[in-house]
């Protein structure tokens, strides 16, 4: 079990940061509480990982054949990886900080199993743009049913309130079925967990992040997205659910975080596209280079350091 | 449709209350116009006083709704940005009322007599102003139940504003060529422009109504 406890931290960091992805805009602006917001996202991701987190948890633990010892240090290098990009200030994926731990220890051991790579890869840099598609798309469509039906001030206001939430919990059931796989998908393909204990153990402690240390984050990251109007807020945080409900299907845990910045360049797309910070888009690069690169820098290092044997 | 309204109780309450400060808003301006009516058919007098203590009632009262509203906004019933934008279309909106009521009592308190000849001049102004206050209105019930056509409301109201800086500007200049005392000159004067002040913040709301109903599309 002692193991475990890098793969608990990891899905704890996970849930006090992404859940800000889901549910940033409506606590930032007291359009909901705290307190509602993190059960109801705790309870969905949950769900999400059990019902749906099958696939991914499949493709991350095909990725390499790992004994318990390397599952807890790719485990371990992830959630330092994690750690130091959220130090430094730097955009992070956990998804893309536990695959380069993955590979690194796989390179390590000579036996990486890079067939699946290229799909993971492809699904990474679709991420984003999944974003950015499904925001351009669902604004124009809800905006076109909005314009059609003109609800009163007070039914719009409704509306955006009960999008919110709504689209929130969906959010969090995606990001349960995708990132429960970062957490402890390593432990099935080193045979410790079945998939519906890894599924379990690591939706819950997605949602123990979420529970006890995602409320400054919220707040913070929420502030960034409720610079939007409500309505553009909602078609973030729906895209970004889609997106990452999409992933969680095909089997790929993907970074909501990216999902999201996609969504929101979209909107500036449609908006005012001489607004687009290219700041976002070298945010976004950044993450998707430097976070795999030093999760597998971090966990060779770990590897080497735990494997140097005394010649006297 | 029930189990919406249902969801709905508690911005719809904020609704009713917009739409009952609206009408008391309304009503006010109407016994403004009464007011100046009276004024101008029969002079001062205990009609006239009546109407300026019923324009004074009539604005405690939207003042009341107002705060009523500003109040039940903290219930967190309507999203953020919605706040602030109600809040500050019905701070906009209750200086036109303020502004009716101290006209009033501008001429009650210092026993304003306007000379007979001044009279259409003073009944094109006020018929000017009563006209854009009701484009407002009309402005401000669209803009709560998304009827849309602010923006030729606002063109409206902008006509009838340029309209009451001319009309404004007639009388002041016939004021100066009459033959009466130099005080009471300006004593007039001042009320003109006053009044005229009417339309110019009937056209502060429209602008502000015109801004919200831009940013609310989608």
């Amino acid at each position: 079990m002692f193991y475990l406890i890098s793969a608990l931290y990891l899905g704890w960091s996970l849930g006090a940061n992404d859940a800000a992805n889901i549910f940033g805009t409506a606590v930032s602006s007291k359009m909901v509480r705290f307190i509602t917001a993190a059960i109801l996202a705790s309870l969905f991701v949950i769900l999400g990982a059990i019902l749906e987190g099958r696939a991914g948890i499949e493709t991350i633990g095909r990725l390499s054949a790992m004994d318990l010892g390397t599952a807890g240090i790719s485990s371990l290098a992830a959630a330092i990886a994690v750690t130091i990009m959220t130090i430094l200030k730097l955009p992070v994926s956990t998804s893309q900080a536990v695959v380069g731990s993955i590979l690194g220890v796989g390179i390590m051991q000579k036996q990486a199993a890079l067939t699946g790579l290229g799909k993971i890869i492809v699904c990474w840099i679709g991420t984003p743009i999944g974003g950015c598609i499904f925001s351009i798309i669902l604004y124009l469509i809800l905006a076109r049913a909005i314009n059609r039906f003109r609800p009163s001030w007070a039914a719009f206001d409704f509306i955006m309130r009960a999008g919110l939430i709504i689209t929130g919990c969906y959010g969090a059931y995606a990001l349960g079925a995708n990132n429960v796989a970062n957490v402890t998908a390593v432990f099935y393909g080193a045979g410790l967990l079945s998939i519906e204990t890894a599924a379990l153990i690591g939706g819950v402690s997605i949602a123990l992040g979420i529970l006890t240390f995602s409320k400054g984050v919220m707040k913070t990251v929420g502030r960034g997205i409720v610079r939007l109007d409500a309505y553009s807020a909602l078609i973030v945080v729906l895209s970004n659910a889609i997106t990452v409900h999409i992933y969680a299907v095909i089997g790929v845990p993907v970074s909501s975080s990216q999902a999201v910045v996609g969504a929101v360049v979209g909107i500036v797309l449609l908006k005012r596209a001489e607004a687009l910070k290219k700041r976002a888009i070298l945010g976004v690069l950044s993450g998707w280079i430097a976070t795999p690169f030093i999760a597998a820098l971090v966990s060779v290092f770990i590897y080497f350091v735990t494997h140097l044997t005394y010649v006297g | 449709m029930k189990l919406f309204d249902f969801f709905l109780r508690k911005q719809r309450l904020i609704e009713k209350d917009v739409f009952d400060y609206l009408s008391q808003w309304k009503k006010c301006l109407e016994d403004f116009k009464t007011g100046m009516e009276v004024y101008l058919n029969e002079g001062l007098g205990e009609r006239f006083d009546y109407y300026v203590r019923q324009v004074s009632k009539t604005e405690d009262r939207a003042d009341e709704l107002r705060r009523k509203v500003e109040w039940e906004m903290y219930s967190k019933a309507l999203i953020p940005e919605s706040r602030g934008d109600i809040l500050g279309f019905l701070e906009t909106m209750d200086k036109i009322p303020n502004k009716a009521e101290s006209l009033l009592n501008q001429i009650k308190l210092q026993r304003l007599e306007f000379p007979k000849e001044l009279n259409p001049n003073l009944r094109r102004i006020v018929t000017l102003s009563c006209e854009a206050i009701q484009l407002v209105y009309e402005a401000a019930t669209n803009l709560m139940s998304r009827r849309g056509g602010i923006h030729k409301l606002a063109d409206e109201i902008g006509v009838k504003e340029t309209q009451c800086d001319h009309a404004e500007q007639d009388t002041i200049e016939r004021i100066f060529t009459m033959d009466i005392d130099k005080a009471e000159k300006i004593l007039l004067k001042e009320f003109i422009i006053e009044l005229g002040n009417l339309t110019d913040r009937a056209e502060d709301v429209s602008d502000r109504l015109t801004l919200l109903s831009v940013k609310r599309r989608v």
